[in-house]
C-alpha cells in the first residue's frame, strides 16, 4: 500500500515538475520562419530538394542506426588502426618503401611526360626573375626532350636527344636559331645502356639518401627521398664535371627531393633547388634555380619524330663565339658528357637542373 | 486521429497540400517539444528544436519510405536536432541549467532540485518516456506513435524510470 502511495506521490511530483501548457502549433508562423520548406509544400515538391552537406556526425548516425553497420564500422576502424600499428606488405597501408621499390616500379615504365615550373632567380629577391613552364618527355627507347616555356606558354627553348642516332638538337624558336650536334658513337652506346636502376643507384645508393615525410603532396601521403649534395654526386659518381657540361650549364651546390606515391611507388613530385654557376645558359651570371615537377604521366604515347625534330627553314644555325667554339671543341667528343646527362635526366628529374635554361 | 491517417496526410502533403503537413505538425508538435526538452532541458530551446525538426522532416518528406511511421521518424529527426543544438550550446559555454525546467512549481525548492537532478541522471531513453508522459499528460498510445514502441514496452520503461528516480531521491534523503 505504501509502495502505491509512493508511486502516486512520485507521479504527482513529476507532473508538477514537468507539466507544461505548450502553445499550439502555428503553421502560418512556421511557414514564415521556414519559407523554403513552405514553398516545397505549396509546389508539391516540384523542385528537387537540395541535399544538405553531409557532416561526419550524420554519417556516424547512419552507421549507428543498425546494429550490423555499427559492428561493421567498429571492426573497420579497428582494422585500419591495426594496419597503421602493424604495417605490412599485405596490409591496407603499404609498408614503408625504399628507393629500390621506386626503381623497380620505374623499370616497368617505357615513357614519361613531366610538366612543372622552373623559377630562375638572379638576385636575393623572393620573386623569381623568370618564371618558366617546362615539359619533359622520356622514352627509354627513343630519347629525351626538354621544353621550356614562358609564363604565357611561348616555347623558348627545346632540347631533344635522339637515342637512335645520338643527335642532340637545341631549338630557340623566339630567335629562330638552332644548334645540332652528334655525340660520339661510343658514348651513344653507353647512354643506350643506361637504365633508371643504374642511374638511381648512382644517386640514391642504399642509405645514402634521406627519407622524409610522409607529407601531404597533391592530396597523397607521399614519401620523400632527399639528396642534399646533388652537385657532387653528379660530378663524382657520374662523371658529369666535363668542361662542355660546365660550359653549357655549370652546376653549383644543389639538392633534390623526390616525392613518391606509396601506392604506385612512382614519382609524384620532384623539387630541386640549387645554384648555377655563370655559364652559357645563364648569360654568364650566377643563378638560383628552383624547379617543381608536379605532374607525372606514365606510359604516355609519344611521337617518335619529335626526338629528332626537323629544323624549320627560316632557322639559322647558332654560331658560337671563338672562345665558346674553343670550349665546345674541348668538350667536343664531349658532347659525350652532355648526352648521358640528357638521357639520364629522362629517368630522373634530378639532372633536370642540368638541362639548358635560357633567359627568355 | 489514428496512425492510419498519417500515410494519407503524408501523401497529400507531397501532392501540394500544405494543410495536410500542417495537420501532421499540429499532431506531433507537442510530443516533439517533449522529446527535445528531455535532451535540452530548456523549454524554449525545445520549441525551437521541434520546429526545426519539422522543417527537416519537410525537406526529407519525399524520401520517407514508411509514411505510417511518420511519428517515430520525425521524433528521431527531432532527437538529432536537439543533440546538435545541445552540442552548439555547449560549445558556446552556455550553462545547460538556464531553462525553465529548473524552476519547477514543486512543494519545496530542495525537492525540485533533487528531482531535476534525478531526471538528469536517467538514461536518455528513459528520460524521454518520463517527459512524454508528464509533459502534456500523453497517453501510452500517443507515446507509442512517437516512440515507435508498443504501449507495454513504454509502460516497462516508465516503471524503470520511476524506480531509478525513487532510488536516487531516497539516496539523497528525500522520500517521494
Amino acid at each position: 500500500m505504501k509502495r502505491k502511495d509512493d508511486t502516486d506521490r512520485l507521479d504527482e511530483m513529476l507532473a508538477q515538475h514537468l507539466h507544461r501548457e505548450p502553445a499550439p502549433f502555428d503553421f502560418e508562423h512556421w511557414a514564415h520562419r521556414f519559407p523554403e520548406e513552405a514553398e516545397h509544400l505549396r509546389s508539391g515538391f516540384a523542385r528537387p530538394v537540395p541535399n544538405r552537406r553531409t557532416q561526419l556526425i550524420q554519417i556516424g548516425r547512419c552507421l549507428m542506426t543498425s546494429r550490423y553497420t555499427k559492428f561493421a564500422s567498429v571492426a573497420a576502424a579497428v582494422l585500419v588502426a591495426a594496419s597503421f600499428l602493424f604495417p605490412g606488405r599485405h596490409g591496407i597501408v603499404p609498408e614503408s618503401i625504399a628507393w629500390a621499390d621506386v626503381q623497380e616500379a620505374m623499370e616497368q615504365v617505357q615513357t614519361i611526360r613531366v610538366t612543372g615550373t622552373r623559377n630562375c632567380f638572379f638576385s636575393q629577391s623572393e620573386t623569381p626573375t623568370y618564371r618558366l613552364g617546362l615539359e619533359k618527355l622520356f622514352s627509354f627507347s627513343r630519347g629525351y626532350i626538354d621544353r621550356t616555356f614562358t609564363e604565357d606558354g611561348r616555347l623558348i627553348i627545346e632540347l631533344a636527344y635522339d637515342l637512335q642516332t645520338g643527335t642532340v638538337t637545341v631549338l630557340f624558336p623566339t630567335r629562330k636559331l638552332y644548334y645540332r650536334t652528334q655525340v660520339p658513337q661510343t658514348l651513344r652506346e653507353e647512354t643506350r645502356q643506361v637504365t633508371f636502376r643504374e642511374f638511381g643507384e648512382s644517386l640514391f645508393v642504399s642509405g645514402d639518401y634521406r627519407m622524409i615525410g610522409p607529407n601531404d603532396v597533391q592530396g597523397i601521403q607521399a614519401v620523400g627521398f632527399e639528396i642534399p649534395d646533388l652537385h657532387s654526386r653528379l660530378k663524382t659518381k657520374l662523371g658529369l664535371g666535363g668542361r662542355l657540361v660546365d660550359f653549357f650549364f655549370s652546376f653549383g651546390p644543389a639538392r633534390a627531393r623526390m616525392w613518391v606515391n606509396p601506392e604506385t611507388r612512382l614519382p609524384l613530385q620532384l623539387e630541386a633547388e640549387g645554384k648555377v654557376n655563370p655559364c652559357l645558359v645563364t648569360g654568364y651570371r650566377e643563378m638560383t634555380l628552383r624547379e617543381i615537377d608536379d605532374r607525372w604521366e606514365f606510359g604516355v604515347e609519344l611521337d617518335n619524330a619529335q626526338f629528332l625534330p626537323a629544323i624549320p627553314e627560316d632557322y639559322q644555325a647558332l654560331t658560337l663565339s671563338p672562345v665558346s667554339k674553343a670550349q665546345a671543341a674541348v668538350g667536343a667528343a664531349g658532347a659525350g658528357s652532355l648526352a648521358p646527362v640528357l638521357l639520364m635526366a629522362r629517368h630522373s628529374r634530378r639532372r633536370r637542373s642540368k638541362t639548358p635554361v635560357t633567359t627568355p | 486521429m489514428t496512425n492510419e491517417e498519417d500515410p494519407i496526410l503524408v501523401r497529400r502533403a507531397l501532392e501540394a497540400d500544405p494543410e495536410s503537413f500542417g495537420q501532421l505538425c499540429r499532431q506531433y508538435y507537442h510530443p516533439l517539444v517533449a522529446v527535445a526538452d528531455s535532451i535540452l532541458l530548456d523549454h524554449h530551446l525545445a520549441e525551437d528544436a521541434a520546429q526545426e525538426a519539422l522543417a527537416h522532416a519537410c525537406r526529407q518528406l519525399p524520401r520517407l519510405k514508411k509514411p505510417e511511421r511518420f511519428g517515430s521518424w520525425v521524433a528521431a529527426i527531432c532527437r538529432n536536432v536537439a543533440k546538435d543544438m545541445l552540442r552548439d550550446r555547449r560549445k558556446q559555454r552556455v550553462l545547460a541549467d538556464d531553462g525553465e525546467t529548473q524552476t519547477p512549481d514543486c512543494r519545496d525548492e530542495g525537492q525540485g532540485e533533487i528531482l531535476a537532478e534525478a531526471l538528469q541522471q536517467l538514461p536518455q531513453q528513459l528520460r524521454e518516456v518520463v517527459f512524454l508522459r508528464f509533459y502534456n499528460e500523453m497517453s501510452y498510445e500517443q507515446m507509442a506513435r512517437v516512440l515507435g514502441a508498443t504501449p507495454q514496452s513504454i509502460d516497462g520503461r516508465l516503471r524503470r524510470a520511476k524506480k531509478r528516480i525513487g532510488r536516487f531521491m531516497k539516496a539523497k534523503g528525500f522520500e517521494p
